[in-house]
């Protein structure tokens, strides 16, 4: 029996899935890591984690929640929102229907990452199946821990090549009392770069930042209610210029379109780049050139990219530019690209954890291949 | 830590060597404020290195030959019986351990003699005088002499101020607050007579009696210092003799005299009963200057109309760490009019001076003298207050070496009118 | 061995090999000293190129190493390897980079914790883990052990604050992990390398994370009648939504030692103190103490004390923070366990130990990090009573599975090391540790690199919490 190669399989135990690995030479890619409704389309998933969507413990009084890979990203925020409480690194798409395995895989963080963290310091523990099919559990489930290799933290980013991730352990925050989002329209990014640099160089921790390209310096600040006007005064005589306060409507629609990219193409190639604050002003010059869609975010330290063009001469640019970053959505000839210096070291885990080379290696090309089902499973078919 | 030291082959100081060890939980805290360490970076070269050395050592599972280098290179500058956690009473295992040590020990007939000169001339002002005078003469051909007498003579100073003689009392100002004996030392006689005359000015001023006995000699510190007990013990008899018991404290104004002087029960630990208590009572009453003045209520000179002045306080190892005093100085040089005090950077860190530690380890003392100078300079200081006669040479001939000299004075001669 | 020494005696002078045992006698334990042996020899390394030729000596010649800075380790986990050597990294002590703009530093291995954060204060930065041993311990033990401190609530660890690292692997293959961002493209590959407890090889150089120096602090003490009170107290704090920097407890006995120590002020007569300090900027943490004061005074507090300037924090913290050590001054031996549980545990936890502690005769002070439920225990002994260690490495043990039962972890910050080797498979499964030693063989396939440490099995010796370690009956190893 033959599932065509655009029917993901839906096993349903961890039995299954393990049998699914043992069984099968070549898993592209592993796991539900797809953001199913996203406009973005992010690599077709051959094996769906749909059945494993459950909330496995949720402990507010620990600040920790446990969760199978297949739950959806919005379900743990609106469980985590009814205690008062969040993921502090702001994961994007959510809105997309994206699972929280994708968040693990890709290594997907949103703005508000700027003031505690982005997803890899907030994963305290993964279980997975590794490429001989067994169940691997590293990590713990409290905030604290440092027993073993901190596999956890290796899975994020590894978009499934070590393995399928079947749970997570997620360090959580209480959220703040209250918020207040204000705009600095600088008239040009080079302002508003060099005010993004004082506000590095002050005491100031804001929730968030981000950038556009034309000048605007968008702020989040967290805290207790009682503070926002002084702390938005300091801001405004730090960087000499009035900022203007969003309505709480205004703040959602920004920082929502913003963790969703709603305002990129859905269409052509989209890359997160790690970059610095300083780094992004020579990279701003030269994307500039070519017209491209770009969003600093993490005050810096992450820049979405729309490209339209030649992926090779992104990868160039970026080369040149020392940054090395990973493909989101679009046909490329590899998910990693700019410079690739983590591949030595990467290639001997990988080695280890899927000796077969089961599942696709994000710095190599990979054609889809085909998975196997089996009858007595009794997968179900799309 | 566990040991397997049996006590009984090492007499009554035995038990205080082994307290310290058995105290010492090898945490490392003392790392960074050795100063050997910290210029060398090396284990045995460290606080808790040398407590494993000695363990072992006098486990018998290692000769006292083997590890000599690095117990010879420890200043004894306590800075980490201040850093320790644990409570380890360091010098009460290093002193002990030296003496034991020096016992079984072979020292090269040119080692001999330099310890030899060392011990017969600092402790006698006159002897000092002349060898100091000799040493000038010496002074061309320094670097060409075994390292040790190299450093003595460079260390000397080109010139000694006029030789100064004290009475044997100087009664209190108005009325009279309390009595108490000076020791006036014997280096420090010799190199700065001005520091004891400035404390009995301060003291008199205070409603202080004062008296010098003129039978008292050396404290003995040196000779304890690099484990010579025997001298030690000598020159801690003579001035039990010499000393008045109907004074209310024996003030010292050199932090390496006072700390000596404060430990002399340990000198006599396995001796006599009689001499023991004698050194007990004696010790009792031993107080530095500045200790004594902050005790007392010191009343400031009136300096309404003298200018502002700048003054970083470098803390004496011999005060700060092995007699615990650091807030006294700083209190009475605070109620002085004019006076601004800066803190250095690496306060615990020596200076390098560590008594004769500058003549015996120079490269060392050097490194350590050149790094104590760059912290005072950066405080931008106009003056250097110290408690030791030993750190104020050092600094000063340091600061002279990297050609920006420093003013260094003892704290009591700014306690002095101005 | 002969023809490996010679060949490192071509690597290194004289002064910078000790062969001799006066020399090596100093490095045969780090902070456990329950546990010691003698290296081969030691190396002092000046530069990166050096230790790169050492390891492809040792994986030439497959001889193991221990790549050690100040030897705080409180698991053991830098004790060395008699058949191997020590490479002692505490030259390589530069800062090479602050860079205020991006808020990160590169640094060599051997610097000091503290010194990071003394270099970053001019430009308003810090290094934020902050173990208690801060002051002596260096960024590549913390590195290589995932060190904690009092602030990993709020802050995490070590691994959260390293961006980038270049290191040589076991067999001298330079690799370049993360980079100089807080992101990352592909897998985190730095944070498998951090807390890996030196079975990866040695980090060259490192490229961490600072934060901004808060603009205020507020420090507060609270005292209670019994360390329920104090759990209490921080479940109450936490309930309320604040996020403190730091929350920790420690009790009666704790108490007494730090106090000796270093005369922190602490009140005498509470069975239990809570340190609570919040930071950040000045009118959120302004806003933020009026919540906190609300919350502790619906407690039983019996005293409650703000330290009034920055002096008097920094000596609450400096008692906190020489409890550990200071403990040595009540009992002539302790271990110090480092398990955790769940925080809303923490009171039956305590419970537990005081019972276990009382069933076994033995004293035990707590000192912990209440925020994340990283408990503390410090079993006293006299190791020279027979019998009196291997009580008290049971009575350890028994705490460590009880962590376990409640849903916890074996080690919060200190590591496996070699003290804790015979828990991790009551931590992990057969296929976990599988999982584990396959990639330890895969960057270093000799088992070189800190042989013995974390990993239980073959390449580890079968040390076990009582009776006489085999190593010890073959005189291999000897405890202190």
């Amino acid at each position: 029996m033959e599932d065509t190669p655009h029917q993901p399989i839906a096993p349903k135990t961890l039995d299954e899935l393990q049998s699914l690995v043992r069984e099968n030479t070549a898993i592209h890619p592993t796991a539900a890591f797809e953001i199913p409704h996203s406009k973005f389309k992010i690599q077709n998933s051959r094996i769906s984690l749909a059945a494993f969507n459950n909330i496995v413990e949720y402990q507010p009084e620990e600040y920790t929640i446990t969760v199978e890979a297949g739950a959806l990203v919005s379900d743990i925020q609106a469980i985590l929102a009814e205690k008062n409480q969040y993921l502090p690194f702001d994961p994007p798409f959510a809105q997309n229907g994206a699972t929280i395995g994708s968040m693990i895989a890709n290594g997907y963080s949103g703005p508000g990452a700027y003031r505690y963290g982005i997803l890899r310091d907030f994963i305290l523990g993964v279980s997975f199946v590794d490429g001989l099919g067994d169940l691997i559990k590293t990590g713990g489930k409290v905030v604290k821990n440092a027993a073993g290799f901190d596999i956890p933290k290796l899975m994020v980013g590894s978009c499934g090549s070590l393995g399928v991730i079947t749970e997570a352990t997620f360090k959580i925050f209480p959220k703040s009392p209250a918020t207040r989002s204000i705009v600095f329209k600088f008239s040009s990014f080079s302002e508003s770069h060099a005010a993004l640099l004082k506000l590095g160089r002050s005491h100031f921790t804001p929730d968030s930042i981000e950038l556009n390209t034309g000048g605007h310096l968008f702020i989040r600040l967290t805290g207790q209610a009682a503070s926002m006007d002084q702390r938005v005064q300091a801001l405004e005589s730090l960087l000499g210029e009035r900022p203007e306060t969003q309505s709480e409507a205004d703040a959602f629609d920004s920082w929502d379109s913003s963790v969703n990219l709603r305002d990129f193409p859905a269409t052509g190639i989209l890359v997160k780049i790690a970059t610095t604050p300083t780094g992004i002003a020579s990279l701003n010059n030269a994307i500039a050139p070519h017209s491209a869609n770009l969003r600093y975010s993490i005050g810096g330290f992450a820049t979405w990219i729309h490209w339209d063009n030649d992926i090779s001469d992104l990868s160039e640019i970026l080369q040149t530019l020392n940054l090395s970053a990973q493909v989101v959505q679009g046909d490329t000839p590899s998910r990693i690209i700019g410079i690739t210096h983590q591949q030595p070291f990467y290639q001997r885990v990988k080695q280890a954890l899927d000796p077969e080379g089961k599942f696709s290696d994000p710095y190599r090309r990979t054609e889809p291949r085909q998975v196997r089902g089996h009858d007595r499973f009794s997968l179900p078919r799309q | 830590m566990l040991h397997q030291i049996s006590d009984t082959d090492l007499g009554p100081s035995g038990a205080s060597m082994i307290k310290p060890i058995e105290a010492c939980v090898h945490c490392g805290f003392c790392l960074p404020t050795c100063p050997t360490y910290s210029t060398m970076g090396d284990e045995m070269n460290s606080p808790r290195g040398r407590i494993f050395l000695m363990k072992e050592t006098l486990e018998g599972k290692i000769e006292p030959s083997e590890i000599e280098p690095f117990i010879d290179n420890c200043l004894g500058c306590l800075a980490c019986v201040t850093s320790c956690p644990s409570g380890v009473e360091y010098g009460e295992l290093i002193s002990p351990y030296r003496a034991w040590a020096e016992k079984k020990r072979e020292r090269s007939l040119s080692e001999k003699l330099q310890r030899y000169a060392l011990l017969k001339t600092i402790p006698h002002p006159s002897r000092f005088r002349t060898a100091s005078k000799l040493a000038s003469v010496f002074k061309p051909v320094a670097k060409y002499l075994p390292k040790g007498f190299g450093a003595m003579i460079e260390l000397t100073p080109d010139q000694l101020p006029a030789k100064q003689a004290f009475n044997e009392k100087y009664p209190a100002h108005g009325d009279r607050r309390g009595r108490v004996a000076l020791l006036i030392g014997c280096a420090q006689q010799a190199l700065a007579p001005s520091i004891n005359a400035a404390a009995i000015r301060v003291l008199n001023r205070n409603g202080i009696e004062v008296v010098v006995p003129k039978s008292q000699g050396c404290c003995g510190s040196l000779a304890m210092h690099i484990g010579e007990s025997k001298q030690a013990r000598k020159a801690a008899l003579k001035n039990f003799d010499a000393f008045p018991a109907d004074v209310d404290a024996i003030i010292t104004t050199a932090a390496g005299c006072g700390s000596g002087m404060k430990e002399y029960p340990i000198l006599f630990a396995e001796r006599d009963e009689t001499d023991l208590n004698e050194a007990e009572a004696f010790s009792i009453k031993v107080m530095d200057i500045c200790e004594y003045l902050d005790q007392i209520g010191f009343i400031p000179p009136d300096a309404s109309d003298a200018p502002p002045i700048k003054v970083a306080y470098h803390d004496a190892c011999h005060l700060a760490h092995a007699q615990k005093i650091r807030s006294a100085p700083r209190r009475l040089l605070q109620s002085v009019p004019g006076i601004t005090l800066l803190e250095p950077a690496e306060w615990e860190i020596c200076c390098g001076s560590a008594g004769s530690y500058n003549i015996e380890h120079s490269d060392t003392a050097k490194e350590l003298g050149r790094r104590k100078v760059a912290n005072l300079q950066a405080t931008g200081a106009d003056l250097i207050a110290t408690g030791n006669i030993g750190c104020l040479s050092q600094i000063e001939f340091h600061s002279r070496v990297q050609q920006k000299p420093l003013r260094v004075v003892h704290t009591i001669e700014l306690l002095d009118e101005r | 061995m002969t023809s490996f020494i010679e060949k490192l005696r071509q690597i290194y002078p004289p002064e910078r090999l000790y062969e001799d045992e006066a020399r090596l006698i100093p490095y045969v334990s780090d902070g456990l000293t329950a546990f010691r042996e003698k290296p081969a020899a030691v190396v002092m390394p000046l530069n990166s190129e050096e230790i790169v030729e050492t390891l492809k000596l040792c994986h030439e010649h497959q001889v193991p190493f221990v790549a050690r800075g100040s030897g705080t380790s409180l698991s053991g986990g830098s004790l060395p390897i008699s058949e191997g050597i020590v490479i002692s990294l505490n030259r390589l002590n530069s800062i090479l980079e602050i860079d205020p703009d991006n808020r990160t530093a590169r640094v060599q291995p051997g610097v000091i914790n503290a010194h990071l954060s003394a270099a970053g204060a001019p430009h308003g930065l810090y290094f934020a883990p902050d173990p208690s041993s801060q002051s002596v311990c260096t960024i590549g033990g913390n590195l290589a052990f995932n060190s904690g401190g009092a602030h990993c609530l709020k802050y995490g660890m070590t691994s959260n604050h390293i961006l980038g690292i270049t290191a040589a692997l076991p067999d001298g293959e330079v690799v370049q992990l993360g980079n100089d961002s807080l992101e990352n493209a592909g897998p985190d590959c730095v944070g498998l390398f951090v807390g890996s407890e030196g079975l990866f090889g040695v980090a060259l150089e490192i490229q961490l994370r600072l934060l901004p120096i808060p603009e205020t602090y507020r420090t507060m003490l609270a005292s209670y009648d019994s360390l329920e009170a104090a759990g209490d107290a921080v479940a109450a704090v936490v309930a309320s939504g604040i996020l403190p920097g730091a929350m920790e407890i420690m009790d009666k006995l704790a108490i007494e030692a730090a106090e000796a120590a270093v005369n922190a002020g602490y009140p005498q007569d509470a069975e239990a103190l809570l340190i609570i300090e919040l930071d950040g900027e000045a009118s959120a943490v302004d806003a933020e103490f009026e919540a906190l004061t609300a919350s502790i005074e619906k407690t039983n507090a019996k005293e409650v004390r703000i330290a009034q300037d920055n002096d008097e924090r920094l000596l609450i913290w400096k008692g906190r923070k020489s409890a550990f050590s200071a403990v040595g001054r009540l009992s002539p031996d302790y271990l110090v366990q480092d398990g955790v549980v769940p925080r809303s545990k923490l009171g039956e936890a305590l419970k537990e130990i005081s019972r276990l502690g009382a069933e076994a005769g033995l004293r035990v002070a707590n000192v912990f990090h209440a925020g994340d439920g990283n408990l503390h225990p410090l079993i006293l002994f006299d190791g020279n009573e027979a019998g009196a260690l291997e009580c008290a490495e049971e009575l350890a043990g028994k705490i460590l599975r009880y962590c376990l039962k409640l849903g916890g972890s074996i080690t919060g910050e200190h590591g496996v090391g070699v003290e804790k080797l015979s828990f991790m498979p009551e931590m992990f499964s057969e296929a976990d540790l599988n999982a584990f030693k396959r990639i330890r063989k895969a960057i270093d396939p000799h088992e070189i690199s800190n042989r013995g440490k974390m990993l239980p099995g073959k390449e580890a010796p079968a040390l076990s919490h009582s009776g006489p370690h085999p190593l010890e009956k073959a005189g291999i190893i000897s405890r202190m």
